[in-house]
């Protein structure tokens, strides 16, 4: 090798090792013509290309099913949430009165902790959810579940919605099942509730329980009540892991 | 839809696998990585007005991840002294013949882990996004040299790590 080859390989080496995109089809022409004539270049680009495939390979995780889809609902639930804020803020006053109402009934029934009112509150917020119709996947609904120490079995029932909620600034999981009569929501929230039993929840609309899981609280909601036990018998039949 | 929307939701198909393999690889948490990835493109529908060049989308939402992942730590402004390549690049001759086909993904991931952030996130974005030193520049606010530096280092760092791990004395070390 005379120095004029030497120091153009050691340039283009010195390209293929900190910028290969350059020395692509696309790339400098200089470049492209030297590693053409220098074969130990061109060997050095084939390796390094053959080591850019496996490190490619190395960091491609699996990315979880429907990432895509979760994004664009969680947008249209924003996009939602807007709308409603700016096209339904005269009905506020209306709302609140009947939350005070839902509130005072689940007071006057069960004491329950100060998180009902803001889990019902939520489900009201997002009644909509209640019509989606599409099926959500066990993996999607374990992916949501995980963190949150929960992994739930094919026995579980046809999921139709699977989002995150913010609640109380925390972020949850809003699922919705397909009920025997009615949608059951089942919420699940990072915050353990200050009871260590089963707190049943009720406003005008909703019947619902709260629970603890390991890592946080679990909520069942369902407009009715026979399809509420009969999701929560499914629980109690352990087919939903406390993991 | 309005084009507005269409375009969003072509960026939400196009791009959410490479944001989530890199959200993974900044936040090593598959959920965090999805939150990352979530917040990325409430962000970014938030400021996608801002956005003039459609071909500037990727980096852009790289960059915006990026900046989601750094909220969650204080950054800490450990810059390495970066030296000159000339030495470097002349032993990399030496290991011209090395054949890293066989190398397992595990392998790999771990050596990787072992490479200080600053010189293999470079790296990991040319690798997963596929982008020029220039464009690794504007994505890690740095200047395009060091991200050249960087990517260097980070190939030369994973090569050694490889390297020991696959020499017989490794092996013994493994088994002892």
């Amino acid at each position: 090798m005379d120095d004029h080859i030497e120091v153009n390989c050691l340039t283009v080496r010195r390209l293929i090792n900190s910028d290969i995109s350059q020395c692509s089809s696309e790339g400098n022409s200089e470049v492209l013509q030297h590693i053409a004539n220098c074969p130990a270049c061109k060997s050095f680009l084939e390796k390094q290309l053959k080591f850019n495939a496996v490190l490619k390979k190395a960091v491609e995780v699996d990315v979880p099913d429907g990432l895509a889809s979760r994004i664009l609902v969680e947008h249209k639930l924003n996009q939602t949430k807007e709308i409603k804020k700016k096209k339904y803020s005269w009905s506020a006053i209306a709302a609140s009165v009947v939350m005070v109402f839902a509130v005072a009934t689940v007071t006057t029934l069960q004491s329950p902790p100060a998180i009902a009112d803001v889990i019902l509150e939520h489900v009201h917020d997002e009644m909509w959810i209640l019509e989606d119709k599409r099926h959500v996947t066990l993996e999607s609904l374990n992916q949501l579940l995980k963190p949150h120490g929960i992994k739930a079995d094919e026995n579980i029932g046809y999921a139709t919605h699977a989002g995150h909620c913010i609640i109380q600034g925390k972020r949850g999981v809003h699922i919705v099942f397909a009920g025997e009569n009615a949608p059951v929501t089942l919420i699940v929230f990072p915050e353990l509730l200050d009871r260590s039993k089963p707190v049943k929840i009720s406003d005008s609309v909703f019947t619902g329980v709260l629970m603890n899981t390991k890592k946080g609280t679990l909520a069942l909601i369902s407009e009715d009540k026979l399809s509420l036990e009969k999701f929560e018998e499914r629980l109690q039949s352990s087919l939903m892991t406390f993991i | 839809m309005s084009t507005k929307e269409q375009g969003f939701e072509s960026m939400v198909h196009a791009y959410s696998k490479d944001l989530y393999r890199y959200g993974y690889w900044l936040s090593k948490d598959s959920a965090i990585a999805e939150d990352l990835v979530q917040e990325t493109f409430l962000r970014a529908w938030r400021a996608i007005d801002s956005l003039n060049d459609a071909k500037a989308a990727k980096s852009w939402l790289f960059t915006i991840l990026r900046r989601e992942n750094a909220r969650r730590f204080e950054k800490k402004s450990a810059q390495a002294e970066l030296t000159s390549l000339d030495d470097e690049v002349i032993e990399m001759f030496a290991v011209v013949d090395d054949d890293f086909a066989s190398m397992d993904n595990m392998a790999v991931r771990s050596a990787l882990r072992q490479i200080p952030a600053s010189y293999a996130e470079p790296l990991v974005l040319q690798v997963i996004g596929g982008y020029s030193c220039d464009e690794i520049a504007t994505i890690i606010d740095a200047k395009p040299g060091a991200v050249m530096t960087r990517v260097f280092r980070a190939r030369q760092k994973l090569r050694a790590i490889l390297e020991e791990e696959d020499s017989p004395s490794a092996s013994l070390r493994v088994v002892k």
